[in-house]
């Protein structure tokens, strides 16, 4: 079925809302898929990957002058902390990310950030291939990375990457197994409906033949 | 693309209102329809195009069921509202979300329908919520007849005879849509989709655009039904009705969390309206034109006020209030007082000692007559920016923007029970928003992030013994909760109309001050609140007709008022 990516990212945000992330990482998660999506790439997949185990405690980190590490990196859990950490330095650093659960989602936080920084970020797996992101789109040749890889993200120089992007006007195609499932982590956020709720919460009769 | 504009040529302004005086729900719920109100400016649009609406399709059966096709073009743009009217039982007609049925229901579509698609969307659109739409589909929505005053039209009209101009202005529409879903609701276009179009790309302009149609289809479509019935007989219906014939809207909860989900949204339109009200207070003379023009608009206020009528108790209190004040005004503000220096700053400053209905009934007013000091603004309105985490910001500057900026959030005690007292959720039931009792109700796990002032208050709490120069980076890594609030605190230090600046989950906080500020912006008048938390409205109410649009009085209908009725 296709879908618009307004609603891509509303619901994602809701299904990482409903698998228990706070409310401003899910935020985050959200406007990734909905970049994902828009540059042709699986973003409901990719979210769903990243968030589908929950939220678990801060992530172990090490820390050096300039380089910050993740080790098994949730990447739900951990991306946003490693934009925010190459977005705050003004020196050149690294985050690096061990063990990544959901490399592709790390792609679209990547173009969330870029879009709204107007910055590049270059994404070195350690198969080789280096994934770079800029506001004008995503340079990815290579497959779509896989879970249990290792990633070395930087800020990198403008690069002029060029834009496979879709039109968003034209919606998304969306797997219906995977839209239900986001489906599914978004009813979490929902409040069972009652008589009660459905006589009070709204504060309106159900009859308005006047 | 809007070019930045030129400093040195911008109008004066005086001082902008204080955000913690005007961010407050009692005055935000005491809004009132001003020209920047984004009916008046689509309506300007469109007389500036001479836009003219054709009717293509009118596949409509003698008892008003059937399809219709509006279309026009705005911009270089076709666009074509596709109207379906179809038998309702009437136990079926609620104006709630959780409604499955109506009498009529809409698409406006981005160009003009092929029969394929009107046959696709007659499929889809009766359904609304439940049905599939593509990005060709811009807005989606559905309108119940107002039953009484549909029949009684219908009836007189078929007769030969008028309807009663007190019926007429007591409700004021013949339909009332409850709810126009647009930017991407149900697989319809993104709003990506048009906001670099021009004439719609302000705020909610193809909505505005698909109401301002079905308000036309309403009106053609009484005619229809009353032909029909006697032709013989039938007369058309005066044209002092069919303008005061706005559309309906029943509004609910949930319109009012899209102003704390659109911060930047909400203070672009909110610091439009500021400086509009800045420009007209530093004119330091006006013209006799202007004066007549204001005295015109005064007179014309009075007499909308006298027409407003409600049952509810406490806006009919307000209402009286107003009334007595607007008068006090009227009778200060006479030609020669208006003469002297600096007439609309001293108006405004006149009105501190009135209700807070009154201080905005006069903001409405005296922007009125200043379209080419205010209108312009309008092109500041729209937003697709988002709020942007600053993670550089050190603890001790967050904790220095929480000071200057949020003293309203960090004031609140929430240890007192009533502060906290309501919470804000989705129902599983249709989605439908609703507020609940925190102490009384279940669900009060799964709220909505509506608490912002809480969420400072935590995350102020929490920044205590944090290193000053720690940064927002360092503090969220462990911290993830706060990114939310943190996000909206930095914010609103560049953004200083972007909070609500009142305890959203408080014992005391009325939803219905929230829609009302945003249905004003709108371009809603005669608020008629059925509860705390819904309320009727009029659209259009004396806008110009299909044929009017381009006319002499095209611009010239806030607070409008029926004649004769009383």
């Amino acid at each position: 079925m296709r879908h618009s990516l307004n609603e891509i990212e509303v619901l994602l945000r809701k299904a990482a809302t409903g698998a228990g992330y706070p409310y401003g990482v899910a935020e985050d998660i959200g406007q990734a898929g909905a970049w994902l999506c828009a540059q042709g790439q699986d973003g409901v997949a990719a979210c769903l990957a990243g968030i589908d185990t929950g939220p678990d405690a801060p992530p172990p980190t090490l820390r050096n002058t300039g380089t910050l590490s993740f080790v098994d990196a949730h990447i739900a859990h951990c991306g946003p902390s490693a934009f925010d950490f190459l977005l705050s330095n003004d020196t050149a650093g690294e985050v690096r990310l061990a063990n990544a659960d959901a490399p592709l989602l790390l792609v679209g936080l990547a173009g969330a950030a870029a879009e709204a920084w107007e910055t590049d970020f270059a994404l070195q797996y350690s198969h080789g291939c280096t994934v770079r992101v800029g506001p004008s789109g995503l340079d990815m040749s290579a497959p779509p990375p896989v879970a249990g890889i290792d990633v070395i993200l930087t800020r990198t120089e403008k690069i002029d990457a060029p834009s496979d992007r879709k039109s968003p006007s034209d919606g998304i195609d969306v797997d219906e197994v995977l839209w239900a499932k986001a489906l599914a982590l978004a009813a979490r956020t929902y409040v069972p409906a009652s008589e009660a709720s459905r006589a009070r919460g709204a504060g309106a009769g159900e009859i308005d033949n006047d | 693309m809007i070019e930045a504009p030129n400093p040195d040529t911008l109008p004066a302004e005086t001082a902008l209102r204080d955000p913690g005086e005007v961010m407050r729900l009692s005055r935000m719920g005491s809004f009132f329809p001003t020209r920047l109100s984004f009916m008046r400016t689509l309506i300007r649009r469109l007389s500036r195009e001479t836009a003219t609406v054709t009717r293509p399709v009118w596949d409509i059966d003698e008892s008003g069921f059937g399809r219709a096709v509006y279309s026009l073009t705005v911009g270089g743009h076709v666009y074509s509202l596709v109207a379906f009217s179809a038998p309702l039982d009437p136990e079926r007609r609620t104006d709630r979300v959780i409604a499955e049925a109506w009498d009529t229901s809409y698409v406006l579509y981005d160009g003009t329908p092929s029969t394929a698609e009107i046959d696709r969307l007659e499929e889809n659109a009766p359904k609304q919520e439940a049905g599939r739409f593509g990005a060709s589909d811009l807005v989606l929505c559905r309108a119940n007849k107002s039953v009484r005053v549909f029949e009684h039209v219908v009836d007189c009209l078929a007769r030969g005879t008028q309807p009663c101009s007190d019926l007429i202005n007591a409700t004021g529409y013949l339909m009332r849509t409850t709810a126009v879903y647009g930017n991407g609701k149900f697989g319809i276009a993104d709003r990506a989709r048009i906001e670099q179009r021009s004439g719609l790309s302000g705020p909610f302009a193809a909505e505005m655009l698909a109401v301002w149609l079905v308000r036309g289809f309403t009106l053609d479509l009484v005619e229809h039904i009353a032909r029909c019935r006697a032709p013989a007989t039938f007369v058309a219906l005066d044209r002092k009705f069919k303008r005061h014939l706005g559309i309906g809207n029943a509004t609910g909860l949930g319109m009012a969390p899209f102003l704390v989900s659109h911060p930047i949204l909400l203070n672009n339109w909110m610091m439009a309206r500021e400086t509009a009200l800045a420009r007209v207070r530093a004119v330091s003379k006006t013209s006799p034109e202007i004066i007549e023009s204001f005295l015109h608009l005064i007179a014309r206020a009075r007499r909308h006020l006298g027409q407003w009528t409600v049952d509810d108790g406490r806006q009919s209190e307000r209402i009286a209030t107003l009334r007595g004040e607007l008068a006090e005004l009227e009778a200060l503000a006479t030609p020669q007082w208006l003469s002297e220096p600096y007439p609309w700053d001293r108006l405004i400053e006149a009105t501190g000692r009135c209700s807070l209905e009154c201080q905005e009934l006069v903001v409405a007013l005296v922007l009125e007559p200043h379209g080419d000091l205010v209108d312009g603004l309008v092109d500041c309105m729209a937003s697709d920016e988002r709020p942007r985490l600053q993670p550089a910001t050190t603890a001790g500057d967050l904790k220095r923007l929480i000071a200057e900026h949020c003293g309203w959030a960090t004031s609140i005690d929430f240890e007192y029970r009533r502060a906290t007292k309501q919470f804000w959720y989705v129902s599983e039931e249709k989605l439908e928003p609703r507020l609940g009792d925190r102490y009384d109700e279940p669900g009060a796990d799964l709220e909505m992030p509506l608490d912002i002032a809480r969420r400072v208050q935590a995350l102020r709490r929490d920044l205590d013994g944090l290193p000053d120069e720690q940064t927002v980076a360092e503090f969220l890594l462990s911290r993830p909760e706060h990114r939310y609030v943190v996000r909206r605190v930095q914010t609103l230090a560049a953004h200083p109309y972007a909070e609500i600046r009142d305890n959203l989950i408080g014992a005391d906080c009325l939803p219905i001050d929230m829609l009302r500020c945003k249905l004003s912006f709108f371009g809603a008048s005669k608020f008629d609140p059925k509860s705390d938390r819904w309320t009727r409205i009029t659209l259009y109410q004396g806008a110009p007709l299909f044929d009017e649009i381009g006319g002499a009085d095209a611009d010239d209908w806030w607070l409008p008022v029926l004649e004769g009725a009383s």
